[in-house]
């Protein structure tokens, strides 16, 4: 399925100035097919603009990103096999658009310009509806959403064309916690079907007993690692610049920053 | 009615009317959603600079105001997305400065000012055969640019960090829709004149959103309000005795306020 062997995200001395400021630092990354990685990190610690470098949005200063062994901008149609859920989406809430023609966009990226959607993609965008469990949601305009149930939706555009990368900045802020296990497992299962996921989050206690490594960002990368090894390293405390417990609780560990003095 | 149409006059000028009403409307759909409104106006003024030109050159000044408002199109697009200049502020440079070379052409030129007063306020009675070709070519390049790029342009509109994403040549397609925007304006010019231009691009747009939560069904409800008005206010006009560019303007503004007091997509909302 995937281009050639090797990594499906790589990225070599990536530094990357935002205003003239180093926002990422000297960043070694890479990450396998069907790995599941967690990038987590303190506000501001550069992970939406890494996801961007990888996404091709943001252009580093220096250093080779490779994404399916390509340059992000060289993609070309292989951008339909990239799924994104932005952190922050700038859309207007008064557009009229509702939700399944916000999840069937998702399929313009390998239709291209010009062309029609046809049926198999209007099955797609039902079939991604009903992975996030609002199908019922579908005719509704997309501004009379909870927060919640809108993320969904941007989640269900990033699954539309079966991507074989899948890059989710923060995807479960404002969804609920049945809802959020349930998305972590389905991103479990898309692992375990062969895709690679890519997934920023302040929850490192509830991704850890889903991911396979832990990716811990500030400006550089302090560590990149199973998340059982996370606790063992200093990349924490180095990290957020404070003392910081990693604790099991039953299955899920979790991190407790302890406050400054 | 049926006596006015018998005249030729008024057939060319009912068909630029239903033409020009009907494209505004259509592509004013993405600029109102996409928030270029201030754009349009500028472009609109800035024909006057091109129309200067064109009329100093001793060229066809509506082909010179068509070629000039695509560069100045273009230029603020530019200078907006690559200078970091916020699209407003750019508009609003590009604006004055176009007038102003117009003004100043004007005046090193005499004896034209009674023509450009028809540009200034719009003389939809005096369409020519030539203008109405114009039009009908516009009119069929922009029908068929939105019928090819119609899901497209609404995906850059509503989500251009997504569109860039998925792999669409967003800047391109946004220059696409600037270039739309002027055709459609310079066109329209000599229905309601440079000053009220935008209003036609915008309003029935406005009214179509206020009506429905369908981009589709927008677009279908801002043509209507956009046609059914330049035909009513034209006719009316007439009747009256009044400028029909004022007319059709005024009886859109009504439409907008009618559409605002009744409006579903508001009260649902509530
Ligand atoms: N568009 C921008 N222009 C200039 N600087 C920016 C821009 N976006 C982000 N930055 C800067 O880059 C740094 C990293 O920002 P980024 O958004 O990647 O952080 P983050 O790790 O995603 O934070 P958060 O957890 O708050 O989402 C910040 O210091 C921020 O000030
Ligand atoms: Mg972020």
């Amino acid at each position: 399925m995937t281009s050639g062997a090797g990594p499906v995200v790589q990225l070599k001395h990536v530094t990357v100035c935002r205003s003239g400021v180093v926002v990422l630092d000297d960043i070694n990354l890479s990450v396998n097919k069907a790995d599941f990685c967690a990038i987590i990190g303190p506000n501001g610690a550069g992970k939406t603009t890494l996801l961007k470098v990888i996404l091709g949005l943001v252009e580093p200063k220096s250093g080779e990103v490779l994404v399916f062994g390509k340059p992000p901008r060289e993609l070309g149609a292989q951008k339909a096999k990239i799924g994104y859920v932005p952190q922050v989406s700038s859309i207007d809430l008064r557009f009229p658009i509702s939700v399944f023609e916000t999840v069937l966009m998702g399929t313009f990226a390998r239709l291209g310009v010009g062309a029609r959607p046809r049926s198999a993609d209007y099955q797609a965008a039902r079939a991604a509806l009903e992975r996030l469990g609002i199908a019922e949601l579908a005719d509704k305009p997309i501004g009379r959403l909870s927060a919640g149930q809108r993320q969904r939706v941007f989640i269900a555009r990033a699954l539309v064309n079966n991507p074989e990368l899948l890059l989710l900045d923060e995807p479960t802020t404002g969804v609920d916690t049945a809802v959020t296990a349930g998305f972590y497992t389905l991103l479990r299962q898309l692992k375990e079907t062969g895709i690679t996921v890519i997934l920023v989050s302040h929850d490192i206690g509830v991704v850890a007993s889903y991911v396979d490594s832990v990716a811990c960002l500030n400006r550089s990368l302090f560590a990149h690692c199973r998340p059982d090894e996370v606790q063992c390293t200093e990349a924490l405390r180095a990290m957020y610049g404070c003392d910081v417990a990693y604790l099991h609780h039953g299955e899920a560990p979790h991190i407790v920053v302890e406050e400054h003095e | 009615m049926t006596d006015l149409v018998a005249y030729g006059y008024m057939q060319r000028a009912l068909l630029a009317a239903v033409l020009i009403g009907g494209v505004c409307a259509v592509i004013g759909v993405y600029v109102v959603l996409r928030g270029l409104a201030f754009i349009g106006a500028g472009i609109a003024h800035a024909s006057f600079g091109g129309v200067a030109i064109g009329a100093a050159l001793g060229v066809n000044p509506v082909g010179a105001a068509i070629v000039f408002c695509l560069l100045v199109a273009w230029a603020i697009g530019y200078s907006s997305k690559k200078s970091g200049v916020k699209e407003d502020t750019a508009v609003g440079i590009f604006f004055a400065v176009t007038m102003a070379l117009g003004v100043l052409i004007v005046g090193l030129m005499e004896g034209y000012r009674v023509d450009l007063m028809s540009y200034l306020f719009g003389s939809i009675i005096s369409v020519t055969w030539q203008d109405l070709w114009m039009t009908v070519s516009v009119a069929a390049v922009i029908a068929i640019l939105v019928a090819v790029f119609y899901k497209d342009l609404l995906f850059i509109v509503f989500d251009p960090e997504a569109a860039i994403v998925a792999g669409l040549p967003v800047e391109l397609l946004y220059y696409l829709l600037l270039s739309m925007m002027a055709l459609v304006i310079v066109t329209a010019i000599k229905v309601v004149g440079i000053v009220l231009v935008s209003a036609l691009v915008v309003i029935p747009a406005a009214a179509a959103l206020q009506l429905t939560e369908r981009f589709n069904r927008a677009m279908l409800a801002s043509a209507a309000i956009g046609v059914s008005s330049c035909v009513v206010g034209l006719f009316a006009a007439d009747w009256l005795g009044v400028s029909p560019g004022a007319a059709i303007v005024l009886l859109e503004a009504a439409v907008f306020g009618v559409t605002a007091a009744v409006s579903p997509v508001r009260r649902r909302a509530l």
